[in-house]
């Protein structure tokens, strides 16, 4: 018998698969509240897109946690809070609005078809040594540096800075995990002033000679704004956008691509199908949703299902289970990419909802469309390597073999 | 591996110190939140415990563990404690 009120989604039994302890609870009590985890925990797909669609549900504020833990410690991770500051799903109105339009129009610089071109010739470029060499990890050589080439291209920066600047990042997200240690706050506080003293150079110059860059944009409208971020938090803005571009993207690549080889007979009709490519990358993000959960905190007093929930309640949002709720997919744990339903909770709702959502939907799409050009690859791996945290779904490595 | 009887000493030194309870009132199935531990303290206490003892432990031990004892018995599992 389960114990709602001992559940705890940080277990590590729910670390590999989730989402048969998810299917049991929803069926037991679709809405419930945890002493565990101190929070109101919703698994069906109608009360999680009520949730997020609800205005009144205010997002947490991470920078206030990680600076409560640094006062009690005595620290003061600059670069770290900083960051924070410019984490848009972090803010809460009146700061969300003009942060939110400024990063908007940084994603709209280029046309859909001029992005578009972009992600296939560098997926192009980056799928060659899977014919050359016969085999390739399609994460570390593919998915993973793929969409920070994609950011560097719409930020104007060199191949190798982009790249560079995505290894220097690429521990910082651990941090929206919780339960990370003091430990990776510190690493990330470091990595960060690597990489902001990087952007900062890069904004000096884009001040004195603007190329036609998106990160000329940027400066250009914070630099016409009212009031404008001084360069520290410009530098600490771009390197979010990065970090969004590119954590998540990679993560929904590698799903759908592992989704699509382990079903040889979708994997052939997709082939050269965009609408079955697109299902693909769909059922991608619904059975394997690369952020699991996200949490709330209740303005106040409100009914969620005949549950009253209390005024500074939290609640998660359990996106991985939502995604999987027999009332809105049938089938649901099924990879069917040509199936109709209402859409995934993947991307988030309301004034949160994901900026960036049909970027990583072209990138995958594209991505798996380049894999699927070539002769079929067999996977050298019986079962994904899941990254050990709780709100990552994303996998170390995908070796093939053709 | 750390001896189970000096992690547990520990923690519940570190609870009296930070917390305003009694040792007395502080029981090996005594849930943490029901103590007033928040999320906060649970960061800084495994950074604390990390430096006291010279190895490397999660916060989210503190986290996905509600009481004394289920933490001691998840650091055994993960081979912390012997």
């Amino acid at each position: 018998m389960l114990d709602l009120g001992a559940f705890n989604s940080l277990a590590a039994d729910l670390r590999e698969d989730p989402y048969p302890v998810y299917a049991a609870l929803r069926e037991r009590a679709p809405v419930f509240w945890t002493d565990a985890e101190q929070a109101w925990v919703l698994l069906r797909h109608r009360e999680v897109s009520e949730a997020f669609a609800n205005s009144s549900h205010l997002t947490l504020d991470l920078g206030q946690f990680v600076g409560d833990v640094a006062r009690a410690l005595g620290e003061d991770p600059v670069e770290l809070l900083r960051l924070l500051e410019m984490v848009l799903f972090f803010r809460n109105p009146p700061s969300h609005g003009p942060l939110r339009s400024l990063v908007a129009r940084l994603l709209a610089f280029r046309s859909q078809a001029s992005c578009a071109a972009a992600v296939e010739a560098i997926a192009e470029r980056l799928i060659g040594s899977l014919a050359r060499d016969g085999g390739m990890d399609l994460m570390t050589d593919y998915a993973d540096p793929l969409p920070p080439l994609f950011m560097g291209w719409l930020f104007g920066l060199a191949d190798e800075d982009a790249l560079w600047l995505a290894r220097t990042l690429a521990g910082v997200p651990v941090i929206l995990n919780r339960g990370c240690s003091i430990r990776d706050y510190r690493a990330a506080n470091r990595s960060l002033g690597t990489a902001h003293a990087f952007l900062r150079q890069r904004i000096a110059e884009r001040r004195r000679t603007p190329p036609d860059d998106g990160l000329s944009l940027l400066v250009s409208l914070n630099d016409a704004a009212e009031p404008a971020l001084d360069d520290e938090r410009l530098a600490a803005l771009a390197s979010f956008v990065f970090m969004a571009g590119f954590e998540t993207t990679s993560a929904l690549i590698g799903n759908s691509l592992w989704l699509l080889l382990s079903h040889p007979d979708i994997y052939d009709r997709a082939t050269g199908n965009p609408d079955l490519i697109a299902g693909a990358v769909n059922e991608g993000l619904r059975l394997e949703p690369p952020i699991q959960q996200v949490r709330r905190r209740a303005n106040d007093d409100h009914l969620i299902a005949g549950c009253r929930i209390k005024a500074d309640q939290q609640i998660i949002l359990m996106i991985a289970a939502a995604n999987r709720d027999p009332d809105a997919y049938q089938n649901p744990d099924r990879f069917l990419p040509d199936r109709v339903g209402p859409p995934v909770q993947s991307f988030g709702g309301g004034m949160h909802n994901c900026l960036g959502g049909w970027i990583a939907r072209l990138e995958a799409g594209i991505a798996t469309a380049a894999v699927l050009k070539g002769p079929r690859p067999r996977v050298e791996l019986p079962k994904p390597v899941w990254r050990p945290h709780h709100n990552q779904r994303r996998m170390r490595n995908l070796p093939v073999q053709i | 591996m750390l001896k189970a009887d000096a992690v547990r000493a520990w923690i519940i030194g570190f609870l009296v110190s930070l917390l305003d309870v009694s040792e007395s009132e502080i029981k090996g199935d005594t849930r943490f939140h029901v103590m007033g531990l928040n999320s906060v303290d649970a960061v800084v206490m495994a950074g604390a415990m990390e430096e006291h003892f010279d190895v490397e432990i999660e916060a989210t031990l503190f986290l996905r563990n509600s009481t004394i004892d289920s933490l001691l018995a998840d650091m055994q599992a993960n081979g912390i404690v012997e």
